[in-house]
């Protein structure tokens, strides 16, 4: 439970960093917020993926009942 | 402390965060069976979790805030509160205390003391922690109240309740689970929050002429070496002598703080078995490394970027200023979040320790197993007990943290305070495990005089020029100096204590607690566990890249 609990809010991180690197300025031209939000979003799916592999029968169970 | 200018982007990502806190709680309450589940989880949390969560409980606001504060003040020996304060003592837990500690019949480091000594000095020591936990959450909650309405402009008390009151709900919730699952999502937020500041700070130096050249261009000498200044005599580091650093930072202060302190512990107790019990410390050295370094050299930069706050000696000033000036909306949300989350994993680590405490070490044996001895029929939900406690610690708390707002310096006053317990309370328990002859009168000897002796120490202590820099007493003395030597004088006298009194009273049964002292049933290396899952052989590296960045460290100026 807790790679999902990591997984998720990560990725919502990744996304709305990636969208505010459209927005608002960069600082010393580097694209911190695109860079970070990648980094976030990648760690946030690495998660889910941990998660869904390990409860992969408990999934498949309750979408075949 | 200034006030950052945050935009609804930003806003929004401290919401969200503090949404995801409630989510946790509300998901992990369905795990909540029982009292074994709300207060040790079950023991069935793998090592990486409760390693971070072990950390992370240390990661309050004042760790990172001051660590960059003392280290823009005194410079890179500042590393050594992590090198020497905590590492040696988290390997310490690891390797050679843990056993005593992980096992059926102990739920609290205070469990320990009932089970090795008597009741009256499980007693004392339980209900000191629980007081010192209440009064320390009520100060995080404060701080996080001046925190939230310097940098948001948000009213003090509204701030003060409303963190107070997310914190109390995910853990009535979910209990220890809620809490540890927090504390490992705090860290990643924190993680990602504060490591870009570093990326963007050193980015910003890099092209304004080099990171080096600029430090050691504006940097003075004896702020870039850890061991500089230090000699016994005529000391001239702001940490004062070798001495103290390595017997009262390391020996005393560092290794009472993450071997006995049950905040800390409590974190490895709940893993799922023994070995992922002994990893828990020592896959938190790592962090506890990484970022010691890392706010080093925040500090230092800070040197060259904020000369105006190093001149009206405003240091705690620098990473807010570090997130302002450097990071752009959306990371300095994160930033922000990250600030936030760091006290509440301090104010959520202080409310599980105490409620644990007061449930199991006070409740449970003095009021409600004499209650049912007197009525057979009488069986107690501990579960709801714990919870109502919960509620009870945190109204606490809140009516602490009111009066530490009401009085500037008192914070200071009852940090130091529960200080002085702190190291009677680890040398009694080295005592327990490795001094065979103590009895129950040395022990409770040992604590009830330790204290005493701490505070006549430490008054005595600001008395003595030598404790001044420069020996001149119109100076402000060196406060760290003289907390390494108040602690290594208690700690050694209150050994001393320990053995004399051990003449006298009841010694227990050496024979019928086997698990609860050092003997050949303790395994610093187990056959059927492969090399790399070995607490030993882990350990033994973490050693040989302290020694070698230690090495690099003095060598950097």
């Amino acid at each position: 439970m807790i790679d999902l609990f990591l997984g998720i809010p990560l990725m919502i991180y990744g996304i709305i960093l990636v969208i505010s690197n459209i927005f608002y300025k960069n600082i010393d031209g580097l694209q911190l917020n695109l860079i970070v939000g990648i980094i976030l979003l990648i760690i946030g799916i690495l998660f889910i993926f941990k998660w869904y592999i390990t409860n992969k029968k408990t999934l498949n169970k309750k979408l075949k009942s | 402390m200034n006030n950052i200018q945050v935009n609804p982007i930003d806003i929004s990502i401290l919401l969200i965060y503090l949404a995801i806190l409630l989510f946790i709680g509300f998901v992990a309450r369905r795990n909540i069976l029982s009292h074994k589940d709300f207060f040790l989880a079950g023991k069935r949390l793998p090592a990486w979790v409760t390693g971070i969560a072990y950390v992370s409980a240390n990661f309050g606001a004042l760790e990172i805030v001051g660590g960059i504060s003392n280290a823009a003040q005194y410079g890179l020996s500042t590393i050594h509160f992590n090198m020497i304060g905590a590492i040696p003592a988290m390997i310490l837990l690891g390797v050679l205390l843990m056993p005593f500690y992980y096992s059926d019949k102990i739920r609290t480091v205070q469990e320990y003391f009932k089970l090795r000594f008597d009741k009256k000095t499980h007693l004392a020591n339980s209900i000191i922690f629980v007081l010192a936990q209440i009064s320390i959450a009520g100060i995080n909650i404060y701080v996080l109240g001046i925190l939230l309405h310097f940098l948001l402009g948000i009213n003090l008390y509204l701030v003060m309740i409303i963190g107070a009151t997310i914190v109390g709900i995910y853990i009535i919730m979910g209990g220890i689970i809620s809490s540890i699952y927090t504390e490992v999502l705090q860290f990643m937020v924190i993680s990602a929050g504060l490591l870009p500041i570093a990326f963007a700070v050193m980015y910003h130096l890099h092209i304004e002429g080099g990171i080096m050249h600029l430090i050691n261009s504006n940097i003075d000498n004896n702020m870039l070496s850890t061991w500089q200044g230090t000699q016994i005599g005529n000391w001239i580091n702001p940490l004062g002598d070798w001495f103290g650093i390595i017997f009262g930072e390391c020996f005393v202060l560092g290794f009472g703080y993450w071997t006995t302190n049950f905040v800390e512990v409590q974190r490895a107790m709940v893993a799922k078995d023994i070995n992922s019990a002994r990893l828990t410390p020592l896959i938190g050295t790592g962090p506890k490394l990484l970022y010691g370094y890392l706010f080093c050299v925040l500090g230092l930069i800070a040197v060259i970027l904020f000369q105006h706050e190093m001149q009206t000696q405003q240091y705690n000033n620098i990473l807010p200023l570090m997130i302002e000036k450097y990071l752009p909306h959306g990371l300095l949300g994160l930033a922000v979040t990250a600030m936030i989350a760091s006290f509440m994993t301090g104010i959520s680590s202080n409310i599980t320790g105490a409620n644990i405490v007061l449930t199991y070490d006070i409740i449970e044996p003095y009021i409600l197993k004499k209650k049912e001895g007197k009525n057979k029929n009488n069986k107690y939900n501990l579960l709801l007990i714990g919870k109502l406690v919960t509620i009870g610690i945190i109204i606490a708390a809140i009516l602490t943290s009111f009066i530490a707002s009401q009085y500037n310096n008192i914070q200071n006053y009852l940090q130091q305070l529960f200080g002085y317990f702190n190291t009677p309370v680890f040398i009694t328990f080295i005592c327990g495990v490795f001094y065979k002859k103590i009895s129950n009168v040395g022990a409770f000897m040992g604590m009830a005089l330790g204290p005493i002796i701490g505070i006549t120490t430490h008054l005595i202590l600001e008395h003595i020029s030598y404790f001044y820099p420069n020996h001149d007493m119109s100076k402000p003395i060196a406060a760290q100096m003289q907390n390494f030597y108040t602690a290594f004088i208690t700690a050694i006298s209150t050994l001393i204590i320990i053995i004399i009194f051990s003449n006298f009273g009841k010694r227990n049964d050496i024979a019928k607690m086997q698990d609860l002292i050092w003997s050949k049933h303790v395994k610093l290396y187990d056959r059927t566990i492969p090399i790399y899952k070995q607490p030993i052989f882990i350990a033994s590296i973490i050693l040989i890249v302290c020694v070698m960045l230690s090495i690099q460290l003095y060598t950097i100026a």
